[in-house]
């Protein structure tokens, strides 16, 4: 005759306790970090993030080739992608490898290159082998590269106007383009948390007056503004100086929409009834900020980050897509895109565009990563769903 | 009456208020470029062939009133400004206002039919949308704002142009066709610039109704929870009455009062899709004179006539939303 | 027929991602015309989801057992309100003999229609009347429970109107339809004091006029002892006692009305300590078995409470608890 209509027996089994025990003390890192591994898509998306980070930083020794010019195949122009296979007519190998093409143009063709494949010469790909030198991050050096073929080239992605490979090109574009990225946000967060923090802890007219200077910056859209000073970027600046600017300009005008949360953050915070109660209880202000304010919306600050990332990357993007961002020989996704629009390549070299898929998915995974981290931190989000 | 009135004017005010600063930093930013305009203007006759010394510098300086102070050209240029007049670019010494005339109508134009067609279809689809809890429709939609979000237009319009390219050989390019593009305006341009228009409408339209449609969708979710709903459902009120007349009739204020960030965002997106759909081989368009031209009198007119732009709908819509909303409106009169 | 309402083993589920929670479980109970019932209970024990119930108006992932039966007598004969489905059917009962009236007037107003504007809605929802005709029932109705200068208020809005007149203009509205039932979900609890005795008195009045049947839920033993005939205790979502109101003030059955009686802080005598009921209510995720009150119950018999389901056992003709202590088969 027991209850049957229970769903959940209820036990008191040491086990359980402990598991309550550990939820209730857990810290807030850890419940977010709970709540996050939850959902499916985010976590998905930031294993891809950590993916496309990791191909970034390790680019010199995954791509084959030195991305610059240095680097290219002059006898490969505009060359089709060159994907290795495993068997072919003359049966199978453990090693992938390509067959060699043999390039000719003359009269006959219109002096179009044409490729002829002769399927009778194997070139196989070898691995961790010693390539051009490189330094990761910098400043470590090496020489060893994941791949690369014993003969002649191998291009995974095929190659560009120059004969720059773009597999190599494109993992050096994802570096670039997350550095320029991080440099952006991070200067952005600090103006903001200076502009946002003074004025929503202060509040009164400091408030009102850097607001109005806020709000007064943020109406200003921010591509023609930049097109506007990126256009009289003189031309003697190294690219490094470029890459540089473009990253602080990245920063300068993105810092509003930031301040403006902190702000409001801090208002809404500072007025919380559980600070007045800390106050209450004798806590000094150092104290009240550190453990209650500033965990508060730490989580908060960090979803904001996350999510200004992309766009942050595709402002960098669309402008060295125009050809005011960065220039070679400094390589984003951007630039890669920059020879995309001519009918020739539209027609002829599909290929061009097989970046353009990693910056959706890298964009992608970071919506998804900071929409994610967003639904973890709110604690009341689940009655939203 | 008396109080709605005042009203406008404390808001006309503001928005006048806005503009002043962002035309201080829009000016204090046409300075730190380095060369002014008297040497840029030089140095283009100089490539022209004629030659210069300082003092042609000079003098061209202080025929532009260029050595007065920062302040007083400052004033001077605002007060110009806010009358329409811009003064001469530098290096073509054209008339601005006449220059960018109906480039900037026109840009304007579109970026508002992009944010029409936006809210078009992203009120409906969302308010519906929210109400039923069809999973398909809910994941559909999930999918097309994130898609909406991570292609960014300029890569829409990529694609766009490759896959017309690919299948249809011919690239869907200009404003206008050649018959129209310098002919003075009547009906048949007007037409004849709708049957180009639309594909930059729908290009720019497409990021703008992902974000719309999440918005109007969080919205609704959030009215459709509170209690005002199930008191008005206790009541006998149903179906699509219950839909419209409670949770979506409030959800909509935010909405209006957003416009002016769109426009801005659309502002943003305008260049390079500009760009990439070749709308300003017809001279047509207002970015291109920013992108091209290394001018800063022309660079820093067009800045400010965006950024008025979207000062201007803020004023619009603050003035609408306190006749909609009753709070706001009984709080202006008392 | 003085029977008015008639709700017999009500258990109701909720599907949700942790599971399925059982919000109420076995409920029965019947109300007359002109019975004003109190409804008693924390917070988890299930009242605003019984009410809710009677009018079909519970979310969409609710279960009903199939055994839950609720029976509105109406001048057109019984209406099974459990088979209602479509909103055009529960026409009938929401809003029309039974009305419903919440805890936070502000926010079941609608902020930007005029509260007149509503009122007028629903009596063109419940009857062939125009707007005119709407109109002035409406204005004669705030002016019955107490609004001054009701044609001025019936053109403003929620936000215009004080606390106290807010809810009276809710109750206004409510009753504009003459329903049979007016179920009232905590109405005075955000009010203070004295206008909780205006709002209460002007209940009362409204019950004589118009021989309405009450469901007032609250968790205010206070407020139930001066409006209610008759008192039903919940527990984690069953009635756990139910009687005359007097009757289980003055002799409480059940430990856990024992325990909520004795937990009210005493004005005769300031230095006595607050004995609360000690304990937490369960998580709904962790229902107790056998009986739902044996892990804070103070008087437990031992294992039985903890393994066997008490069945419900009449006291006194109209006093009726679940406990062991009364059944008078308990092994």
């Amino acid at each position: 005759m027991t209850d049957n209509l229970t769903s959940i027996p209820t036990s008191a089994t040491a086990q359980d306790q402990k598991a309550k025990e550990a939820y209730f003390t857990a810290s807030q890192r850890q419940l977010v970090w709970a709540r996050f591994k939850k959902q499916r898509a985010a976590m998905v998306a930031a294993a891809v993030l950590i993916v496309l980070i990791v191909s970034g930083i390790l680019a010199p020794f995954l791509s084959p080739y030195d991305p610059t010019i240095a680097g290219r195949n002059k006898d490969y122009l505009n060359g089709a992608p060159n994907i290795p296979m495993f068997c072919d007519k003359n049966g199978c190998s453990l090693r992938p490898f390509l067959h060699t093409i043999e390039r000719e143009r003359s009269i006959k063709t219109n002096f179009r290159w044409v490729e002829k494949i002769n399927d009778d010469k194997r070139r196989y790909v070898q691995f961790f082998v010693t390539g051009s030198d490189y330094k990761i991050l910098g400043f470590i050096p090496g020489d060893l590269h994941l791949f690369g073929i014993d003969d002649g080239f191998v291009h995974l992605f095929g190659t560009d106007a120059s004969g720059k490979d773009i597999f190599s090109r494109t993992l050096h574009a994802i570096w670039t383009s997350l550095q320029v990225g991080s440099i952006g946000v991070f200067i952005a967060f600090v103006l903001a948390l200076v502009i946002g923090g003074v004025s929503g802890y202060y509040g009164g007219w400091i408030d009102s007056v850097l607001q109005m200077v806020t709000d007064a910056v943020r109406t200003v859209p921010a591509i023609p503004l930049f097109m506007a000073i990126a256009a009289f970027i003189p031309q003697e600046w190294t690219s490094e100086m470029r890459f540089f600017f473009i990253s602080l300009i990245l920063g300068l005008i993105g810092w509003p929409t930031l301040a403006r949360r902190v702000r409001t953050h801090l208002l809404t915070e500072r007025n919380q009834e559980y600070v007045l109660a800390a106050q209450l209880s004798g806590a000094s202000s150092s104290h009240i900020i550190r453990r209650h304010l500033l965990p508060s919306f730490t989580s908060y600050i960090i979803v904001d980050l996350v999510i200004s990332f992309p766009y942050m990357v595709l402002s960098e993007t669309a402008l060295s897509f125009i050809g005011l961002g960065l220039k070679d020989p400094v390589n984003s996704l951007g630039v890669m895109l920059q020879n995309v629009t001519s009918a020739d390549v539209l027609m002829n070299y599909q290929w061009y565009f097989i970046p353009v898929i990693f910056f959706i998915v890298l964009v992608m995974a970071f919506v998804f990563v900071g929409d994610g981290l967003r639904d973890a931190a709110d604690p009341y989000s689940d009655l939203n769903n | 009456m008396l109080q709605f009135g005042k009203f406008i004017m404390s808001r006309a005010l503001l928005a006048a208020l806005t503009l002043v600063i962002i035309s201080l930093v829009v000016f204090t930013l046409m300075e730190l470029v380095p060369g002014d305009c008297a040497e840029r203007y030089l140095a283009f006759k100089n490539t022209q062939g004629s030659g210069i010394s300082v003092e042609d510098i000079e003098n061209e300086r202080r025929r532009l009133g260029l050595d007065k102070p920062f302040a007083q050209r400052w004033g001077l240029w605002i007060v110009d400004a806010f009358r329409g007049e811009f003064g001469e670019s530098c290096i073509l010494r054209v008339d601005i206002a006449l220059l960018l005339g109906t480039k900037f109508w026109l840009s304007l134009g579109i970026c508002l039919a992009s944010l029409a067609l936006a809210y078009l279809i992203a009120i409906p689809v969302g308010i519906i949308s929210a109400a039923t809890n069809n999973p398909y429709l809910n994941n559909g939609l999930k999918l097309v704002s994130y898609l909406g979000l991570a292609i960014p237009n300029f890569l829409l319009a990529l694609m766009v142009m490759l896959f017309s390219t690919i299948y249809f050989g011919d690239t869907l390019t200009g404003l206008f066709s050649k018959e129209y593009r310098d002919a003075a305006w009547d009906m048949d341009k007007f037409v004849d610039l709708l049957k180009h228009a639309w594909l930059p409408i729908f290009i720019l339209g497409w990021s703008a109704t992902a974000f719309a449609l999440q918005t109007v969708r969080a919205l609704m979710s959030d009215e459709i929870g509170k209690l005002y709903v199930t008191a008005a459902a206790a009541r006998g009120v149903y179906g699509r009455k219950l839909l419209w007349r409670y949770p979506a009739r409030h959800a909509l204020a935010p909405i209006v009062n957003s416009l002016g960030f769109d426009l801005n965002r659309v502002f943003n997106e305008l260049p390079i899709v500009a760009l990439i759909l070749t709308l300003t081989d017809a001279g047509a368009l207002l970015i291109e004179a920013l992108a091209r031209s290394n001018d800063q009198q022309l660079a820093g007119a067009i800045i400010f006539l965006l950024t008025g732009s979207i000062v201007a709908l803020n004023f619009f819509t603050d003035v609408l939303l306190a006749i909609l909303d009753p709070r706001i409106r009984k709080s202006i009169l008392n | 027929m003085d029977r008015l309402i008639e709700v017999k083993n009500l258990t109701l589920k909720f599907r949700t991602d942790e599971g399925l929670i059982t919000a109420v479980e076995d409920v029965s109970f019947s109300l007359n015309r002109g019975e004003v019932m109190g409804l008693v209970g924390e917070s988890g024990s299930g009242k605003s989801v019984t009410a809710k119930a009677l009018m079909h108006l519970n979310a969409r992932n609710a279960l009903y057992d199939p055994e839950s039966s609720i029976i509105l007598h109406t001048d057109r004969g019984p209406v099974d309100v459990l088979s209602l489905r479509r909103p055009a059917d529960l026409k009938v009962v929401r809003g029309g003999a039974i009305s419903m009236i919440f805890q936070e007037p502000m926010a079941s107003f609608a902020p930007s229609i005029s509260i007149g504007k509503q009122m007028v809605e629903q009596l063109q929802l419940h009857g062939d009347l125009s707007k005119a005709q709407a109109r002035e029932i409406s204005v004669e109705m705030l002016d019955r429970v107490g609004i001054s200068d009701p044609a001025k208020r019936f053109d403003q809005y929620a936000f215009e109107l004080s606390g106290g007149m807010r809810q009276r203009a809710m109750i206004a509205m409510a009753l504009s339809t003459k329903p049979k039932l007016l179920i009232a979900d905590e109405p005075t609890t955000a009010l203070d004091v004295t206008i909780q005795a205006q709002v209460l008195d002007l209940m009362k009045d409204l019950v004589d006029e118009f021989n309405m049947g009450i469901i007032f839920i609250t968790h205010d033993l206070g407020v139930v002892a001066q409006t209610a005939n008759k008192v039903s205790v919940m527990y984690l979502g069953r009635i756990i006692e139910e009687g005359p109101v007097r009757g289980v003030i003055n002799t409480p059955m059940h430990p856990y009305t024992k325990g909520l009686l004795a937990a009210l802080p005493r004005l005769d005598d300031l230095d006595a300590p607050l004995t609360p009921v000690p304990g937490d209510i369960p998580s709904p995720l962790e229902r107790p078995q056998g009986c739902v009150f044996n892990t804070r119950c103070g008087e437990l018999m031992g294992a039985l409470c903890s393994t066997h389901i008490p069945s419900e056992e009449w006291v006194k003709p109209e006093h009726r608890v679940l406990c062991h202590h009364f059944n008078k088969d308990a092994s």
